[in-house]
């Protein structure tokens, strides 16, 4: 039997009396970008803490190839990288000298830093910056120079905290492609936490959901819309752009699952999504409006974590 | 190692960057330096004003307050008792000399000075030095009475020794003159002529009886009369002897009292006019060698800039540290947290002895002060010491509190406690017995008391040991309480 790559059983922490993991179980394989969604307050960090050892759980065991993350030594720290949501770099030293620091305290000597520098700084497109001191930087920049402190070593795992938080949608794109590509090209496991699910799904080829202070459900994101997504999903476009009237008439159906209007277009969500498509389309041409633009997709993982966690509040 | 540079590195380039935090460290104790130099580089007190007033004010009093209006004091006489001593309270005046009307050196009211004793640090060394002048004033008076008096006694002696001479002369004198008289009467055998002067008038009486005489009777008769009448003066003459003997005496006594006297003036040991005003003569020799306000406070403010530059610095660099967004990375790189601690107190030694320098070159250049070769090793050793102690404690503070507020107000009460519980504000000696001896354990006192031995009596580490080994036993207790407190600071940045 084939020892997981990383392995949470039963963990469970208490801040402050208070339970924040319960009984989490989770495995994470080598070689992959693993997303764990939850909302805020979920114990995502916590959970992202206690596997980089920085604390410790009141029961259960984490491990890494088959080492208890309990006795987290040096060895163990040595394999990880870690990213914090706001960063974690000094931003009155510049780009190299944060590197030159992180790189000394990862063990690095000063001979290979000489050559690992430049080579991270083109990997994260830093190069120009090198002598910039971290505060002068953009926020893109920011965030590439906190990957850059975290790959520096070459871990085997890099953890990201909610890596794309408080980013436009253009920068959270270019973290992403970076994220793709360091995983690609350095053969790094990426554990990464976030609430913006769209890039879960972009991203990730597995995830886990962390609801009520445990892991409700894990696998690859196929699996999960699979699974738990009963519903599919219509985007409707008219020329008039007004759909209350069909609101109306859609709401009190049974086979409507959820309807509103988002940016000038109608969303619904219905298990028997065809047979919907075809009564609304007859209904538009009833009123004589014309639709400029029809599609219909699989749900979403935010549908899927939002069927989930729903659930469980029932 | 290299990891140990690495963090020292970058405290240092942290420190430099931020430029306000480079300036209140490194520039601040350097301007307090400089100026504390430059003020107290004196051994005077200046412009201390006296407040006078005196009913009617008389030539001593007016030189009394001469001799005060030299130098650091300015005299001013005053409308009234009231306003003068009021003057003190609204700090007009700092100190208030009432002199009695018409003061004479026969009054014997005193001078009264009025002092403010809530201006602890003041008072005690204005009225020294007042004192002091008064005192001056007070024995040129008691050499000028007392020369009167001993050149008074001197001629007294003299004319004493001169007189005892001429009544010695006079005893000698009256002695032969009483002898001549005596031996003449001896001579003259009064007794006999008396016996002789009745038989020869026996004799006259019988031959005037016979008639044979003649005249010549009557001028027997006339001579008898005479020699008897002579014979009464020579028995007269041996009762002026007894009355000369007496007076002899007299004479005697007098020139025997006249010695007494004499003795007397001439027992006195002491005859110079100063040894008389001061008999005792008192002189304050200090055990360090002279020097100015400076040189004393010198080790005091040293240690008040360790102090505070240790707290404040390494709190600051704790609570910044903390509050860094790459606090957390700090804590999950595989570097232990004793090298962190380390490194973090070894930045701040760094930066204070670097501040202990710049101060050491600063009081070179401006006030001239050079510290003894001998000493350098002892001193840099105390230094070290002390500023460690108070670096563990501000590294302790800024991992005990959350905020830089906080944390400066933990900083300012700690310092303030060690402060007002040293030599500095009052002295030890001013506290209960049982509060002295805690005291006696403040590392700020501890520190100065260690400093000051070394700058002013060029003391061996031997003699402070117990000093040494106090703060030594600080260190290892606060490293090891950092040590776990930032340990348990890992939990509170999770929560």
């Amino acid at each position: 039997m084939n020892t997981p790559f990383i392995q949470f059983i039963s963990i469970t922490k208490i801040f402050s009396k208070k339970i924040v993991l319960d009984n989490v179980n989770l495995e994470i394989p080598y070689g992959e970008i693993f997303g764990i969604i939850g909302k805020s307050g979920s114990g995502k960090t916590t959970l992202l803490s206690i596997l980089v050892g920085f604390i410790k759980p009141e029961k259960g065991k984490a491990f890494f190839q088959g080492q208890d993350l309990s006795r987290f030594t040096n060895n163990i720290r040595q394999q990880f990288g870690f990213t914090a949501q706001e960063g974690s770099f000094y931003p009155n030293l510049t780009v190299r000298e944060n590197l030159e620091y992180f790189g000394t305290l990862y063990n690095i000597p000063y001979a290979s830093l000489k050559e690992k520098i430049p080579e991270t700084l083109k990997l994260v497109n830093l190069t120009e910056a090198e002598n910039k001191v971290g505060r002068s930087l953009s926020s893109g920049m920011k965030k590439r120079l906190d990957i850059a402190c975290a790959i520096l070593h070459d871990p085997k795992v890099l953890i990201l905290d909610e890596p794309t938080e408080d980013l436009d949608p253009l920068l959270r794109k270019e973290v992403l492609r970076l994220l793709r590509k360091i995983n690609k090209e350095k053969n790094v496991t990426i554990i990464m936490t976030t609430h913006l699910l769209e890039e879960i799904e972009s991203v990730c080829s597995r995830v886990a959901i962390l609801d009520n202070r445990t892991i409700i459900e894990s696998g690859t994101v196929n699996e999960l819309k699979d699974k738990y997504s009963k519903n599919q999903e219509i985007i409707l476009e008219t020329y008039s752009g007004k759909y209350e009237w069909l609101i109306k008439i859609l709401k009190p159906n049974k086979l409507v699952e959820k309807i509103f209007e988002s940016d000038g277009r109608l969303i619904v969500y219905s298990p028997k999504a065809e047979g919907m498509l075809k009564f609304m389309l007859h209904e538009i041409e009833k009123k004589k409006e014309k639709v400029q633009d029809v599609d219909l997709n699989k749900p979403s993982l935010s549908e899927v974590f939002e069927s989930l966690t729903s659930q469980d509040k029932k | 190692m290299n990891k140990l540079f690495e963090i020292l590195r970058k405290n240092i380039l942290l420190l430099v960057r931020s430029k306000t935090s480079a300036l209140i460290v490194l520039l601040g104790p350097l301007v307090l330096i400089l100026l504390i130099s430059t003020a107290f580089n004196t051994t005077s007190l200046y412009d201390i004003k006296i407040g006078a007033y005196s009913d009617s004010y008389s030539s001593l009093s007016d030189s009394i307050m001469e001799q005060l209006n030299a130098d650091e004091f300015k005299v001013e006489k005053l409308d009234s008792m009231d306003v003068c001593i009021n003057s003190i309270k609204t700090n007009d005046i700092h100190v208030c000399a009432i002199f009695p009307s018409d003061l004479t050196i026969e009054s014997e009211e005193n001078i009264e000075f009025y002092v403010d004793t809530s201006r602890l640090n003041l008072v005690y060394v204005v009225l020294n030095s007042i004192s002091s002048k008064v005192s001056t004033k007070s024995t040129e008076l008691s050499t000028a009475l007392t020369s009167t008096l001993v050149a008074t006694i001197e001629n007294a002696d003299s004319k004493i020794a001169e007189s005892s001479g001429r009544i010695i002369i006079l005893s000698a004198k009256l002695t032969e003159i009483k002898e001549q008289i005596s031996s003449s009467v001896e001579s003259l055998g009064a007794s006999n002529f008396t016996q002789d002067a009745g038989s020869l008038e026996d004799t006259a009486e019988e031959l005037n009886a016979t008639g044979e005489a003649g005249d010549l009777i009557g001028s027997y008769k006339s001579l008898v009369t005479k020699l008897v009448s002579k014979i009464n003066t020579v028995s007269e003459l041996s009762s002026s002897v007894t009355s000369l003997e007496a007076e002899i005496t007299n004479v005697q006594e007098v020139k025997d009292t006249l010695s007494g006297i004499q003795d007397n003036i001439n027992s006195v040991q002491v005859k110079e006019v100063s040894k008389i005003v001061s008999p005792i003569k008192t002189e304050i020799k200090t055990v360090s060698s002279e020097g100015t306000h400076f040189t004393y406070t010198f080790p005091i403010l040293l240690v008040i800039v360790l102090l505070f530059s240790g707290l404040l610095v390494s709190s600051t660099t704790v609570i910044e540290e903390k509050s860094s967004k790459a606090f957390f990375r700090n804590f999950i790189t595989p570097t232990s947290n004793g090298l962190f601690v380390f490194g973090n107190f070894l930045s701040n030694l760094i930066i204070i002895l670097s501040q202990v320098i710049i101060i050491f070159i600063v009081v070179f250049l401006f006030s001239g002060t050079s510290i003894s070769n001998s000493i350098l090793v002892n001193l840099a050793i105390m230094i070290i010491m002390t500023a460690s102690v108070f670096i563990l404690l501000g590294m302790l503070i800024g991992y005990l509190f959350k905020s830089g507020e906080t944390s400066n107000l933990a900083v300012i009460t700690i310092a303030s406690i060690l402060l007002f519980f040293s030599n500095t504000i009052l002295p030890l000696e001013t506290l209960p017995l049982a509060l002295r001896s805690i005291a006696g354990f403040n590392p700020f006192i501890l520190g100065a008391d260690a400093l000051k031995e070394i700058l002013l009596f060029n003391t061996s580490l031997n003699l402070i040991s117990t000093e040494f080994y106090i703060l030594l036993g600080y260190i290892v207790v606060l490293f090891v309480l950092v040590f776990i407190i930032r340990e348990l600071s890992k939990r509170r940045y999770i929560e």
